[in-house]
């Protein structure tokens, strides 16, 4: 008796969510949208900007290091055709990268907190620019 | 009362034969002093190994935008937020303070560079020397216009127009790319639509106008296609009343 009621309100159950599923849809269908509820949606494709395969990579100095040397050694990588020019406040060095694009230079620093510029140009014109701050100190702290 | 006999028996045939148990090589009594001391070194080695691992020397340049008790917080060349804490250690400078000059001194907007010790782990920078500096330019771009009268001319870069002021004590130098090497310059040869870089110190009544130290003509580099130039007044073909 009771396995039998057990089954009777499953396959109640059942009618009632196939019943509400059909009238869901019909109700779902029968809904009409006007013309001014509409809106039409227009893909753009964005337009392609042209990459540059122009990069610059500093290995050395670390930003932000203090050294007890007032010599620098600028190294790094670059694409093989660039100019680079590596600027401090006291000197200008323009050098060209190896064919495998890295290149190393040793730049003169002043007491004190230095800024290095790096910038590197390539033969389009197109140029990338870093920089590193470089303190050179004999304190000990 | 035998139980108790048995007892006595292994109680006594234990007590004779360890107390005559010794050492194979009698132990020295201060080495448990030596081992402790041993230890401390060895551990007061590796907490020092870890503070200078996690603390470093380094120095910062920024603008300060925020001042408050005893720490700053500025604005370093790469554009990123640092914090700087400032203790009774710390020793400040400037180059136009005439008098003592201190935390108080720093104002928004002030360019100093800072020396001190830096927390990996935090991010901060416990300053050791803080002092106010004056940092300097350094322009890539393309000359756009020369007043030979007042040696100066104008340089257009990537995000504005400067007027750089050719002074006596400025060092030209042309890059001769054919022969990569650097050749000594001057004034006369700055021509318009050369690609340039300058090295100098902006002047303090006008952002835009830079006294050069060194001027550096790249003639043979093309300009950065990013830097836009106003195109010269071409006049008009047609004939002028005077030349018909």
């Amino acid at each position: 008796m009771k396995t039998e009621k057990v089954v009777i309100s499953f396959i109640a159950i059942a009618i009632g969510l196939f019943v509400a599923g059909v009238a869901f849809y019909f109700y779902q269908k029968s809904k009409t949208v006007s013309l001014t509820q509409t809106a039409t949606i227009t893909k753009t494709s964005p337009t392609s900007t042209p990459k540059s395969s122009l990069f610059l990579i500093i290995d050395e100095p670390t930003d932000e290091d203090v050294i007890d040397a007032k010599t620098v050694k600028v190294s790094g990588k670059t694409i093989p055709n660039a100019t680079i020019i590596i600027s401090t406040t006291i000197t200008q060095e323009v050098v060209r990268p190896a064919k495998n694009g890295s290149f190393s230079v040793t730049v003169t620093i002043e007491d004190g907190q230095n800024l290095i510029d790096i910038i590197s140009i390539a033969p389009t014109g197109e140029e990338i620019q870093d920089a590193r701050t470089i303190t050179y100190s004999a304190e000990n702290f | 009362m035998k139980k108790v006999n048995v007892f006595i028996l292994f109680a006594l045939f234990f007590f004779l034969f360890t107390f005559g148990i010794n050492a194979a090589t009698p132990t020295p009594l201060p080495t448990k002093d030596l081992s402790d001391q041993v230890s401390e070194l060895k551990e007061r080695i590796a907490s020092r190994v870890a503070q200078l691992k996690l603390v470093e020397r380094r120095s910062i340049i920024g603008k300060v935008t925020d001042v408050s008790g005893t720490q700053l917080t500025i604005k370093d060349i790469h554009e990123k937020d640092r914090f700087v804490d400032v203790d009774e250690l710390t020793k400040f400078s400037s180059p136009s303070a005439k008098e003592s000059f201190g935390i108080s001194d720093i104002t928004k907007g002030t360019t100093i560079g800072i020396l001190g010790l830096h927390n990996k782990e935090s991010k901060r920078l416990l300053a050791r020397f803080v002092g106010v500096v004056v940092l300097p330019v350094f322009l890539h771009g393309v000359v756009t216009d020369i007043d030979a009268q007042n040696f100066a001319f104008t340089v257009a870069g990537k995000s504005d127009t400067y007027t750089i002021d050719f002074e006596t004590s400025t060092r030209s130098l042309t890059y001769n790319s054919e022969e990569d090497m650097l050749e000594r310059s001057g004034f006369s040869k700055i021509t318009v639509g050369q690609r340039v870089s300058i090295t100098g110190y902006e002047s303090k009544a006008d952002k835009n106008r830079i006294a050069a130290s060194r001027v550096l003509r790249l003639p043979d580099i093309p300009k950065n296609p990013a830097i836009k130039t106003k195109q010269p007044n071409v006049k008009a073909a047609t004939p002028s009343a005077k030349e018909q």
